[in-house]
């Protein structure tokens, strides 16, 4: 299979350092606190995000900073052929840690001692790069949420295939053999490293490049979501600002239906 | 359960809220602490503030102001981190907090930064919690959406704020009514109000500094104001303004705050305490007075302009990558960032069978450009086409997959390949894909790939009803239009052979042609010969489709055409593949690869797993175009007319009844060259013929070819030559229909097309087979080049190396890249290295043929103190040089082994390493690769080990050299005494193998003589095989045995080992009818009765009789293969041959690059370096190890080949009587061998009076071969055959032939027609052969 053409295009048409097309969207649930979805090409998580609220467990409880709870799971329709996936399985319960370790360095914990954050994260359609996708739709919800935060939670991954660095694998490349590196950073901190994870063997030196590509992805993933929430912040302003009016309008109808009664 | 210190402090929090809810509740205008300002509050009736003094001690209150005094903002935010003192925590905590344990809500306002008061004790740096900034504050309001009913009764949004110094008042406006209730804030004061319906602000009356302590809290019962509005309670913190807050940006430069500042952020923030400053992402509101307004309103928020999406674009650009998720409406005029996106979906059936539908991303750039100079648009780095050619061509998938030929012509340049036809090539015949990539690799071709499926413009979706090639057809179609829409002055021509596809496309504007077409037109400008190299079928439906087909084209397609029209079919259709599928599942057909008959294209036997046996295909209806190589479905036959394989030598009779039998005329042209071919004898090649005799004659199963499943045509073409022309009737340039002769005798003849006829007569060249109709007798192909002329060496060498598809082309300049600069010497960091031994004091010596350069193995041998011997085999260090992964490697791997020809070497490294750097030569320092074992005297192997070392060869001797210092008593130097001592050792270890079971085979090697001036040969004789040979063959299967089993217990499943598969008994039936008939019995069950019973076949009176049976055996053999440790198991590791459990190949790293792999292998095992992945990668190896196996075989049929051409050359101009002896027998002829000069072909069988006749024209010109052939016809019908005694005797007795008899040959060459020579072979009385050459 040939992943890179000579021509520098790969199976999809982008070029090697090309991210997917990124989308998100904030606040897609309503009971949650705070939700999002990520889309990273065909790979679509949805991420809801509950507290912080008071810990449930007392025997959990911490004084020192708060617990963040987290459940990945991955719908059985997320693949095109349908499997169930447990929860409880090996590669589920990996992704779950890396995704809290990931959030726990995030999330200001020590701000909120004795209290307790629930992170849920449904993969809803898989196409390579899930573990990524989860992460940076776990931190949009947790953003939604309102959650105080060190900085923003970018992750990307980086592969290496054909003796070319890719980033951002979809599902063919990623079955492709070659190694698969994902990334987390927090960009504004030095592009400080929270999850870096690699399958596969690859030289020192192959690594390295990889590596680079990778973080630089983040860094493109991460000012992506800054926009999203700067325009989502707008939008809810503006929402706001539409509801006083329309709320200032139904008080007068009200005012007005209350002199025909009389 | 126990009381934690935090229930306490909640419990503490909820009598505060309790209490000042009560108070709230009682007396609505005062807070509920010492009310000495209350009375301020209740003067209004506007919203109430309530005012809480001393909150702090006055010397907390101090501290607090003096630490914020001495404390400038550190950030461009204002914002300093104030260590909060527990007291004012607590007091903060009693007012603030919320809701309790009992709420009906969880928290969504839990600890948050009260409990962080909580642990704040005094003053200490780090315990930061709240922060101070100055100058301005902006709040945000609370949907916090919990209920506060519970606690405080009516719910009320409060806001607290501890003034610390300067002047001013706070000011809260009611919204509706515009009352102001006014209140100075004073240092240490808390005030909290209704947030609802108020507006509420600073009001200053100097310039003052103003200092606000956090946190702000907000809480309102506004939910059902804003429903689809999710904001929680969070603190919000007052930035001042800077750049930095317009678009948000969350990371605060250090630094000066601008002055003037008119903007402030709110939103979500991130805080991080390492580095004490906030970061936000939130909205940037235009003035700070409105930001304190309390609500947010959208038009207060700036309109976010494309400044941040320009921004975006540059600090794309700075990393270097481009992003795909831009939105591509926003960012068209940016270069590579525009893409849109399309999905592709298909079904597919996995292997379990499933259908699944499948979903591919497809992302349309804007990116992708014409690749032409002429083109405005495109980058100049991105050019590939020449901006001076007259026309650029867009070929269709037709003319890519059939016409490479063509394309590969020099003269056909500037060509664009579309994406999709390579695809579709690829898709379709993988070679044909290798070479198209080859062409647009090369730089004078400029061949330019575009990218149609990712080009936005170009990309089309298939149509509902539209078949995929359709949609393909059409694509490409699209892309023709779009390169003329976009080179307006400037041809492009679409190139396809598919007439439909040229009308479309000139519907659409483009300029179309056919292949055939387009020949005429540049043959018109002088390019004759690319004529030539359009393939013949597509010609002639190119002729028939086109109307108006140009005169020249029009003489031959017509031709064809009106021919077709006559000609019955000679052949059966093929069946079509849903049928042969169906049949092969019933059992009706079988399935098989099918292998054809060294001399005669039209017999051939394909084996089948289902019939058990081979199937005899026999006769060119039944094959029905079938050819070497195919994998057919064959239809067994009635049983009744099974055939049993000739029992005749081929002759020219036998071609004529071919001929006959295919009802063509010209077919009888074949026939008459197709005599048998003298051939150097072959160890293992025979097992065909051979395996057809062995029916003894009697019915085989018998088939025909119903459908060809996977046609095995060669692309790079067949060498031969044209039949000689009937008339020379055609002139220069007017196209002519020949027949094509290949050399290998497998294949039929192929009818091309050609205006070069005469040029071609007396030439080789190479011909592409392009199809085979059912109605034409022949495949039909085109001319491909021209190698020289008939029986030049230079020629007839370069296509014994295209036959056997050896490599010749000179190492890339990448390749050579990878070889150390000469001169080299070992270096300071070898001699350090401590995993490498410092041998250099051990007197070592290497032993090879004369001439020999490439030496790779050397041997040392020394008496230890315990009576013992050490001794040592080195090898080159070809992996210190040739590492995995490098362009050096992959070439090797590739090529896989040196080809050794008579004259000439092909390399499998670069000559330096090969000659210099890796040659274990004499008196230099070398890297090596060491085996060395400690031998008893009886060479029982003690113990062995393996190492990295630095040797210095004392000596390169050859062989004879070696012999001589063995031989010659009288030397007493270290090397001679030593090389006594291996070749004792190694007689006993020889005699252990032996004793196994070990065969001990012969081939008939023959060695040449050759004249430095003119390269002919001067001399031919066997190869003397010495004891010195046997001593380095002992030595090195000593080392590969032991590297075999040492590395194969490291790596069980990826060691590389060498196995010789026990041959079928069937194969030795050749060799015992033969020994059976002299009288000799011999047992083939083990191959340690075998070795027994051929060392028990003696004739006293004959000495070559033993080493005749050797040969004979050799033939019955299986060959040796490669295979990788990973693919078989245990029992099949075996190497019958030399009757070894476990077997490699180690000793000649520098000529074979399975030794290659194997170094790389024990230095895994040893542990020096890490087993390259790609020798764990099963899948790949398989690869590896099939083109290991066949390249060396295609190296042995390579080296045979050109010792036959040099056998032809050396009696070309002579005539030698020699001795020869009798292989086989056949009803009109004989098969002989002739030791001395290697060579075995057929005699003839004649009437002493044809045998005289055919003397006496040997004498003028060489007789032709249908003459000889119509003489064997005659002769046949005088001898009788008896195949049990292997026997032919004339009916009148006088004459009689034995397999083994002794006889005597003449050699000659024959010439004939345009160069063609042919090596005969005639029976001479005994008598007549000279004495020189009598053998003994």
């Amino acid at each position: 299979m040939e992943y890179v053409s000579p021509e520098g295009l790969r199976l999809d048409g982008r070029r090697p350092k090309e991210l997917r097309q990124l989308k998100a969207e904030l606040g897609v649930l309503a009971s949650a606190d705070g939700s999002a979805m990520f889309e990273m090409g065909n790979t679509k998580v949805l991420a809801a995000v509950f507290g912080p609220k008071p810990i449930e467990n007392r025997s959990q409880e911490d004084e020192k900073r708060c617990l963040v709870k987290c459940e990945y799971a991955m719908a059985s329709f997320s693949t095109g052929e349908r499997r169930r996936r447990g929860k409880g399985d090996r590669r589920a319960t990996e992704i779950t840690k890396a995704i809290r370790n990931c959030l726990e360095q995030t999330i200001l914990v020590e701000l909120m001692p004795r209290s307790q954050i629930d992170v849920y994260v449904q993969v809803l359609q898989a196409d390579g790069g899930t573990r990524c996708a989860c992460i940076n739709a776990a931190f949009m919800a947790l953003a939604a949420a309102a959650v105080p935060m060190r900085d923003i939670l970018a992750s990307c991954a980086a592969g290496y295939l054909e003796s070319t660095a890719l980033l951002d694998l979809n599902y063919v490349e990623d079955s492709g053999g070659g190694p698969d590196v994902a990334v987390a950073i927090h960009p504004n901190y030095q592009d400080r490293v929270v999850l870096l994870q690699q399958d596969n063997r690859v030289a020192i030196e192959t690594f390295e490049e990889v590596m680079q590509l990778a973080v630089a992805g983040c860094r493109a993933v991460g000012e992506f979501m800054r926009q999203q929430l700067l325009e989502h912040t707008q939008k809810l302003a503006a929402a706001r600002a539409a509801g006083e009016q329309q709320a200032a309008a139904a008080q007068e109808d009200d005012d007005a239906l209350d002199e025909d009664d009389y | 359960m126990v009381p934690r210190p935090h229930s306490v402090v909640w419990v503490a929090l909820l009598a505060g809220l309790l209490l000042a809810g009560a108070v709230h509740a009682a007396q609505p205008a005062c807070g509920s602490g010492a009310a000495d300002s209350c009375a301020a509050a209740t003067e209004t009736t506007g919203p109430e503030v309530h005012v809480e003094d001393g909150l702090l001690s006055d010397e907390l209150r101090d501290e607090l102001i003096q630490y914020l005094d001495s404390h400038e903002p550190d950030n461009a935010l204002g914002v300093i981190m104030v260590p909060t003192p527990r007291t004012l925590a607590e007091r903060f905590a009693g007012a603030l907090r919320p809701l309790g344990a009992g709420s009906a809500h969880p928290a969504r306002f839990p600890a948050l930064s009260l409990s962080s008061f909580a642990n704040g004790t005094g003053l200490l740096p780090g315990k930061s919690v709240g922060t101070v900034s100055k100058d301005c504050h902006s709040d945000y309001e609370v949907d916090s959406g919990f209920n506060i009913d519970n606690v405080l009764g009516p719910t009320e949004g409060r806001v607290g704020i501890l003034y610390l110094s300067g002047e001013g008042e706070f000011v809260l406006v009611d919204e509706e009514t515009g009352a102001e209730t006014r209140q100075e804030v004073k240092p240490g004061r808390f005030m909290s109000w209704s947030n609802t319906g108020n507006k509420h602000c600073l009001a200053t009356a100097s310039e003052a500094r103003r200092r606000f302590l956090g946190p702000v809290v907000l809480d309102s019962t506004k939910s059902s104001f804003i429903p689809v509005v999710d904001i929680l309670a969070r603190p919000v913190f007052c930035t001042t303004p800077g750049p930095s807050c317009v678009d948000g940006l969350s990371c605060v430069p250090a630094g000066k705050p601008a002055s003037g500042a008119t903007h402030c952020c709110s939103g979500s923030i991130f805080w991080a305490p390492e580095e004490k400053c906030c970061r936000l992402i939130g909205v940037s509101t235009p003035s700070a007075e409105q930001c304190c307004s309390g609500r947010m309103h959208a038009h207060v928020c700036a309109p976010k302009g494309d400044v941040s999406c320009l921004a975006r674009c540059k600090r794309a650009a700075d990393h270097g990558y481009e992003l795909a998720y831009a939105k591509c409406n926003k960012l068209r005029g940016s270069r590579a960032m525009a893409c849109s996106e399309e999905q592709r979906s298909f079904t597919k059936k996995t292997k379990k069978g499933k259908v699944l539908k499948v979903v591919r991303e497809h992302y349309l750039r804007d990116d992708i450009y014409s690749g032409s100079p002429l083109d405005p648009d495109c980058p100049p780095d991105a050019c590939k086409l020449s901006g001076e050619a007259p026309h650029y061509l867009l070929v269709d998938t037709n003319v890519a997959l059939h016409q490479m030929d063509f394309l590969e012509h020099t003269a056909v340049t500037d060509v664009i390949v579309t994406s999709v036809v390579l695809e579709e090539v690829k898709a379709r015949n993988a070679s044909a894909y290798q070479r198209l990539r080859q062409l647009i690799a090369a730089e004078p071709k400029r061949f330019f790939v575009f990218a149609n499926e990712h080009h936005r413009e170009t990309y089309i979706k298939q149509e509902p009803g539209e078949t995929p090639n359709d949609r393909n057809d059409r694509a490409i179609r699209v892309a023709a239009a779009w390169y003329t829409k976009r080179l307006p002055g400037h041809k492009v021509i679409l190139l396809s052979d598919d007439a439909d596809n040229r009308r479309k496309a000139e519907e659409l504007g483009v300029v179309a042609l056919s292949s055939a077409a387009y020949a005429r037109q540049r043959a018109a400008e002088g390019q004759a010969e690319l004529q030539d190299l359009v393939a013949a079928a597509k010609e002639a439906e190119a002729a028939e489709k086109s109307a108006a087909g140009a005169e020249g084209g029009a003489g031959g397609g017509s031709g064809s055409g009106k021919r077709a029209a006559k000609r019955q079919r000679v052949y059966e259709e093929h069946r079509p593949m849903s049928e042969i599928t169906a049949g092969i599942k019933a059992g009706r057909y079988h399935q098989g690869t099918l292998r054809v008959n060294r001399f005669n294209s039209f017999e051939g036997w394909v084996g089948s797993e289902s019939v058990g046996q081979d199937i005899l295909i026999s006769g060119r209806i039944d094959m029905n175009r079938a050819m070497e190589g195919d994998v057919v479905a064959v239809e067994l036959l009635p049983e009744d007319q099974w055939r049993g394989p000739s029992t005749k030598l081929p002759t020219a009779a036998a071609g004529e009844t071919a001929a006959a039998e295919g009802g063509e005329a010209d077919a009888a042209a074949e026939g008459a060259a197709d005599g048998a071919h003298i051939a150097q004898v072959d160890p293992a090649e025979h097992y065909g013929e051979d395996a057809s005799a062995a029916g003894g004659g009697g019915k085989r199963p018998t088939g025909k070819v119903v459908g060809v499943i996977k046609r095995n045509w060669r692309t790079r073409g067949y060498c031969g030559s044209l039949q000689p022309l009937k008339s020379s009737g055609g002139s220069a340039n007017h196209t002519q229909s020949v027949l094509f002769c290949p050399v290998e005798r497998r294949f039929p003849y192929i009818r091309i097309q050609t205006r070069q006829a005469a040029t071609l007569a007396d030439k080789r060249i190479v011909v592409a087979i392009d199809g085979w109709e059912a109605d034409s007798m022949y495949p039909s192909g085109h001319y491909v080049r021209t190698l020289g002329a008939i029986g030049d060496r230079e020629t007839e060498t370069e296509v014994l190396l295209i036959e056997n598809d050896i490599n010749t082309n000179p190492f890339t300049t990448a390749v050579h890249a990878c070889v150390p600069p000469l001169p080299w010497s070992v270096t300071e960091a070898d001699v350090a290295d401590p995993s490498r031994a410092d041998l250099r004091h051990l007197a070592v010596c290497s032993v090879d043929p004369p001439g020999c350069k490439d030496i790779d193995d050397a041997l040392h041998v020394r008496r230890l103190p315990n009576g013992n011997f050490e001794l040592g085999v080195h090898i080159a260090d070809v992996t210190n040089f040739v590492h995995p992964g490098t362009a050096m490697d992959e070439e090797a791997s590739q090529r896989a082994t040196t080809v050794y020809l008579v004259q000439r070497r092909i390399d499998m490294l670069p000559k330096p390493l090969t000659e210099d750097i890796c040659s274990l030569r004499a008196e230099v320092e070398r890297l090596a690769f060491s085996v060395i074992w400690e031998v008893t005297p009886d060479a029982e192997v003690v113990s062995s080990q393996f190492t990295k070392s630095i040797i210095r060869s004392r000596a390169a001797l050859t062989y004879a050299e070696a012999q001589s210092r063995i031989d010659d008593e009288r030397l007493t130097d270290d090397l001679s005494v030593n090389l006594r001592t291996l070749n004792t050792l190694a007689k006993i270890l020889r005699q252990k193998r032996a004793d196994r079971g070990a065969l001990s085979l012969a081939s008939p090697e023959v060695k040449f003589e050759i004249d430095t001036e003119t390269h002919d040969p001067l001399d031919v004789g066997m190869y003397q095989v010495r004891e010195a040979n046997q001593m380095v063959e002992e030595m090195m299967l000593l080392a590969n045995c032991t590297v075999a089993e040492f590395t194969l217990r490291h790596f069980p499943a990826c060691a590389l080992l060498r196995r010789h598969p026990v041959p079928p008994p069937r194969q030795f039936e050749p060799l015992l009818r033969a020994a059976a008939a002299v009288g000799a019995s011999i047992d083939p069950s083990t191959s340690k009765t075998l070795a027994a019973s051929l060392d028990g076949c003696v004739r006293a009176d004959d000495p070559y009789f033993n080493k005749l049976i050797r040969i004979m055996a050799t033939r019955c053999m299986t060959q040796a293969v490669y295979l990788s440790s990973g693919e078989a198991s245990e029992p099949e590791y075996y190497h019958y041959g030399l009757a070894a459990p476990l077997y490699t190949h180690f000793t000649s790293p520098i000529r074979r690059y399975a030794d290659v792999i194997v170094h790389r292998v024990l230095m895994a095992a040893l542990g020096l370096r890490p087993l390259p992945d790609s020798l764990r990668d099963r899948e790949l190896m398989h690869g590896v190890v099939d083109n290991l196996n066949v390249r060396h075989r295609n190296a042995q049929l390579a080296g045979r080949a050109s010792v036959e051409l040099h056998t032809l050359i050396f009696f070309r101009g002579r005539q030698v009587v020699a001795d020869a002896r009798v292989t086989k027998v056949r009803s009109n002829g004989l098969i002989v061998f002739v030791p001395k000069y290697g060579i075995e072909g057929p005699v003839y069988l004649e009437d002493s009076a044809a045998a005289a006749a055919a003397a006496a024209a040997d004498g003028g010109a060489g007789p032709s071969g249908r003459k000889q052939g119509a003489a064997a016809a005659a002769a046949d019908s005088n001898f009788v055959y008896d195949e049990e005694k292997q026997t032919v005797r004339s009916k009148d007795g006088s004459a009689h032939y034995t397999v083994f008899d002794k006889c005597a040959v003449r050699i000659l060459v024959e010439e004939t027609h345009g160069n063609r020579r042919q090596l005969v072979l005639r029976l001479v009385p005994r008598s007549e052969l000279p004495a020189s050459e009598q053998m003994h």
